[in-house]
C-alpha cells in the first residue's frame, strides 16, 4: 500500500466520492488509479478532514449512489451486508488474537516462534483488506512493504516484523513496533463496526482482492522476506469467495452464468493452490518454480475476469444483456 | 446507477455509433479524401456491417490505408493482403480440455475479430457499458483510431491435434500430414519459450496500437480457456505482396522479398500459397501453413561487414537490390552470376525444385540484451501450401551452407494451420475443422 501520508483519519460519508482510496498493490504514485467503495462512517459525525485521493472524479460507484440517493437496501441485500459485516468483524478479531500471540514470541525474542505465527496473524486481514483500505492511512501503517517505504516515511507494521525475523534475524527495537501495529489493529476493530457496506463495494472489494494475488502475491512481491505468499495468496482468494457466496442469490437472478462460471473458477484456483499444501500452511514460494507460477496466473486470470462482473450483475438494472460479454 | 446523464436505455448502439463515427471522423484527419470515404460509403456503423462495403473492401485486399480490409472471405485475410506496417504475433495454449469451451471460445474470437476489424470495439457493449459498475467490454486504447487495415489470421499448432501421444480435442485423426512438427535444423538455438503454442493470431495494422488493441482484446476474451505463450511485435515489414510497391528492407540493409509472389497473382497463389481443392485434409482447402521464426540478427557484427562482403553474401547489390550480375532490382536470377553459396542462390526455388513461399516479416528490435547489443531481427512469417516442400526444404539448404548463418540465430519457431476465410455469417475461425 502506498498512500499519501499527509492525510489523517478520514471522516464521515459526506463527499464520499472524494474517498477514492487505492488498494492497488502496484505502488502507482496514482492513488486514484484503483478505488474502493468502502467508506468509513464516522459515528461522531465528524467531518471530511482530508481526501487521501489525487482525484475526486474519477469513481462513481453504485454504493455511494444509493446512499446520496438514499435508496435503501432491499432486504435479499441487508442480509449480504450483515453477513459480511459478521465475516470481517470475525476476521479482525481472528488477526488480533493470533498478532498478540506473535508479538508475545517478539517480546520473548523467540524467532522461531515468531515466524511459525507471522503469516497466520496476517490471514484475517488479508481476507477483508479492501475494507482496512478504507480507513486513512491505517492500511500503509500495518501493511506497507519495504519497497513501497519512500524517503522519509516512518515504516511500520507486519513487514517490519518480518524483515527483522527472516532477514535480520534480530528483534532489536521490534518491540515498539509490535506494540504499534496492535494498537493500529485495534483501530481497525473499532472502525469495522461503523463502516459503510454496501453489496457494490463487497463486489469491488471482492474485485481488488484478486488484484492483489494477480499483482503482489504471483510475483512474490508481497512477502519478500518470509516467501508466506501463499497464505496471503489463500486469504485473499477465501475473503473474495465469501463475498461471493453473499451475493450469490442476487446475482444469480441477473446473471446466472456469470454465477456458475464464478463457482468453476473459484474451485479451480482453489486445487491448484491445494498442490502447495505444506501441513497447515504453504510451501515457501521461492520453491515455486516459473512455470508454476504461470500456471497460478492462468487460474487467478481466469477468475479475475469474470469476478470483475460481480459488480455490475448486482445491480438492480442490470440483466445479461447489460453484461461486457463475449458470449452473445 | 448509471454514470450517463441521459440514462438513455437504448444508449449502447447509440454509443456504438458513434464511435464508429468517430472513427470516420479521425479518417479526415488522417488525411484521407471526404471523396473515398464518400465513395466506400465508409460512414459509421450500419455501413459498414453492410454487404455491399465488404465487398468494396474486398476489392480492396490492397484497401487504402485506415480503412478496413474486410475479414469474411474464401482465404482469411492477412496473407495475400497488402503487408501492413505494423505487426503483434501471438500464440496461446490451450488451458481447457473441454472441446465445447474451446469452440465457444473461436466463436467468440470471430465476433470479436470481424468487429474489430472493421473498427468496431471488440464487444458490445464496448468501451462504455451501461452499467458502470461493469469493467468496460472494449479496453478503449483504439477509441478514435481508424480501422488501420487491421487484419486477424488464426493458425493452429501441431499441439493442438496431439500433446506428447495424447490426443487432444478428439483432432489427433484430423491432423494435416503437411503440418509436420519442423525438424531440428543445424544452429537452432530455439528457446521453448518463444516457440510453439496451440493456436496464433497474427495481427497486423498499419497503426501500431490497433494491432496490440486487437491481441489485447483476444486474450482477455480468452482468459479462462487459453493463456498467452509468447508474442512477437514487429515494427517494419520486411516483405511487400505489392510488386508495383517499393520492396522494403531489412535490418541487414537490404531489399527483402524481391520474388515475394503477389497477393493479387491468384494463378500463383493457388499453385504456392494456398491449399488446393484436392489436397488433404479437406477442411485445410483454401487455408494455408504458416512457418514462423524469430531470427535474431547480430547486427553489430554485421555492421563491421564490408560492402562487397555483405553484397556476396545476400547475392544481391545493395542500393539497388539486383540479384548478382544484373542490372536490376527484379531482373530475373542469374544463377551462373550467384556466388556460390549467397542466400539468394540458396534460397532460390531453383535451388529447392520450386519451394515457394509467401513472405510476411517484419523486423523487430525488442531492447537490447544485457551485453549493449540490440535484441534485434527479423520475425519471418511465411505462408505456403506445404511447409515440407516450402519451408523445411529451402531452410535445410541454408541452415547447413548460408553464410548469413554466422550474423543469424534463429532464437523462436512455430509452425501452424490456417484454416481457410469465413464467407457466411454463421461461420467461424476453425468451423471445418470443429464445426
Amino acid at each position: 500500500m502506498r498512500l499519501h501520508r499527509a492525510s489523517h483519519r478520514l471522516a464521515a460519508a459526506a463527499a464520499v466520492s472524494a474517498l477514492v482510496l487505492t488498494v492497488s498493490a502496484c505502488g502507482d504514485d496514482d492513488d486514484s488509479a484503483g478505488s474502493t467503495n468502502i467508506t468509513p462512517t464516522d459515528s461522531a459525525g465528524g467531518s471530511v478532514s482530508g481526501s487521501v485521493a489525487g482525484s475526486g472524479s474519477g469513481s462513481a460507484s453504485g454504493a455511494f449512489e444509493d446512499q446520496a440517493t438514499g435508496a435503501p437496501l432491499t432486504p435479499e441485500e441487508q442480509t449480504a451486508v450483515e453477513g459480511y459485516r459478521n465475516y470481517i468483524t470475525a476476521q479482525v478479531a481472528d488477526s488480533v488474537t493470533v498478532t498478540e500471540e506473535l508479538v508475545e514470541a517478539v517480546k520473548a525474542d523467540d524467532i522461531t516462534k515468531a515466524k511459525t505465527l507471522y503469516a497466520k496473524s496476517r490471514i484475517g486481514w488479508e481476507s477483508i483488506e479492501p475494507v482496512a483500505a478504507a480507513f486513512g492511512d491505517l492500511d500503509p501503517r500495518v501493511d506497507l512493504r519495504e519497497a513501497d517505504v519512500e524517503d522519509g516515511d516512518t515504516w511500520t507494521g507486519w513487514h517490519v516484523l518480518e524483515k527483522a525475523l527472516w532477514e535480520d534475524k534480530d528483534l532489536e527495537g521490534m518491540d515498539e513496533i509490535g506494540d504499534t501495529l496492535l494498537d493500529d489493529l485495534d483501530e481497525l476493530t473499532e472502525s469495522v463496526k461503523t463502516v459503510e457496506i454496501t453489496p457494490t463495494a463487497m463486489a469491488m472489494g471482492a474485485k481488488e482482492l484478486l488484484d492483489e494475488v494477480a499483482s503482489g502475491k504471483i510475483t512474490g512481491e508481497e512477502e519478500a522476506f518470509s516467501h508466506t505468499d501463499l497464505v496471503d495468496f489463500k486469504a485473499n482468494l477465501d475473503g473474495a469467495r465469501k463475498v461471493f457466496d453473499l451475493l450469490k442469490p442476487i446475482a444469480e437472478r441477473n446473471d446466472a452464468d456469470l454465477v456458475k462460471t464464478l463457482e468453476t473458477e473459484f474451485d479451480d484456483v482453489d486445487m491448484a493452490l491445494e498442490k502447495y499444501e505444506k501441513g497447515d500452511s504453504y510451501v515457501s514460494y521461492d520453491t515455486v518454480t516459473e512455470s508454476e507460477r504461470k500456471a497460478l496466473t492462468d487460474v487467478v486470470n481466469a477468475l479475475g475476469e469474470p469476478l470483475s462482473k460481480l459488480a455490475g450483475a448486482i445491480q438492480s438494472d442490470s440483466d445479461n444483456s447489460a453484461s461486457p460479454s463475449s458470449t452473445s | 446507477m448509471s454514470i450517463d446523464p441521459s440514462g438513455d436505455p437504448n444508449e449502447t448502439p447509440a454509443n456504438e455509433l458513434s464511435a464508429a463515427v468517430s472513427r470516420r471522423r479521425a479518417l479526415g484527419i488522417a488525411g484521407i479524401g471526404a471523396a473515398t470515404i464518400g465513395g466506400l460509403g465508409y460512414a459509421g456503423r450500419e455501413a459498414v456491417a453492410g454487404t455491399e462495403d465488404r465487398q468494396l473492401a474486398k476489392g480492396g485486399d490492397s484497401a487504402p490505408r485506415g480503412l478496413p480490409v474486410a475479414f469474411r472471405g474464401e482465404h482469411q485475410a492477412g496473407i495475400a493482403t497488402a503487408v501492413q506496417d505494423r505487426l503483434h504475433f501471438t500464440t496461446f495454449d490451450v488451458k481447457t480440455e473441454n472441446r465445447g469451451e474451446l469452440v465457444s471460445l473461436l466463436q467468440a474470437w470471430t465476433r470479436a475479430a470481424e468487429r474489430m476489424c472493421s473498427g468496431l470495439d471488440a464487444l458490445d457493449p464496448g468501451a462504455f457499458p451501461r452499467i458502470a459498475e461493469y469493467p468496460p467490454g472494449d479496453t478503449g486504447e483504439a477509441i478514435g483510431l481508424p480501422p488501420s487495415r487491421l487484419t486477424l489470421t488464426i493458425g493452429f499448432g501441431p499441439s493442438l491435434f496431439e500433446r506428447g501421444k495424447r490426443d487432444r480435442f478428439g483432432l489427433k485423426g484430423r491432423r494435416p500430414e503437411a503440418l509436420a512438427d519442423l525438424p531440428k535444423f543445424a544452429g537452432d538455438t530455439l528457446d521453448p519459450l518463444r516457440s510453439g503454442g496451440d493456436l496464433a493470431v497474427q495481427a497486423c495494422a498499419d497503426d501500431p496500437q490497433v494491432a496490440v488493441h486487437a491481441i489485447r482484446n483476444l486474450a482477455r476474451i480468452g482468459f479462462g480457456t487459453v493463456s498467452v505463450r509468447w508474442s512477437q511485435l514487429g515494427f517494419g515489414k520486411t516483405s511487400s505482396t505489392t510488386p508495383e510497391q517499393q520492396t522494403p528492407r531489412n535490418l541487414f540493409g537490404f531489399k527483402d522479398g524481391t520474388n515475394n509472389p503477389a497477393g493479387a497473382d491468384t494463378a500463383a497463389m493457388d499453385q504456392h500459397i494456398w491449399v488446393g481443392a484436392e489436397d488433404n485434409p479437406a477442411w485445410m482447402r483454401g487455408g494455408s501453413y504458416l512457418v514462423a521464426r524469430r531470427i535474431r540478427m547480430l547486427v553489430e557484427i554485421w555492421d563491421r561487414t564490408s560492402l562487397a562482403e555483405q553484397e556476396k553474401i545476400i547475392g544481391r547489390d545493395k542500393r539497388e537490390g539486383s540479384p548478382a550480375g544484373q542490372r536490376l532490382e527484379r531482373d530475373a536470377v542469374d544463377m551462373a552470376a550467384q556466388p556460390e553459396l549467397a542466400h539468394v542462390r540458396l534460397s532460390s526455388p531453383d535451388t529447392n525444385g520450386g519451394a515457394t513461399m509467401l513472405r510476411r516479416g517484419y523486423s523487430f528490435v525488442d531492447g537490447s540484451d544485457g551485453l549493449g547489443r540490440l535484441d534485434a531481427g527479423l520475425f519471418f512469417l511465411a505462408y505456403q501450401r506445404d511447409p515440407r516442400t516450402g519451408f523445411v526444404t529451402v531452410q535445410k539448404s541454408l541452415s547447413k551452407n548460408d553464410v548469413l548463418n554466422e550474423y543469424i540465430r534463429h532464437t523462436g519457431s512455430g509452425v501452424y494451420a490456417c484454416p481457410p476465410g469465413v464467407v457466411a455469417p454463421d461461420r467461424w475461425w476453425g468451423d471445418t475443422l470443429l464445426g
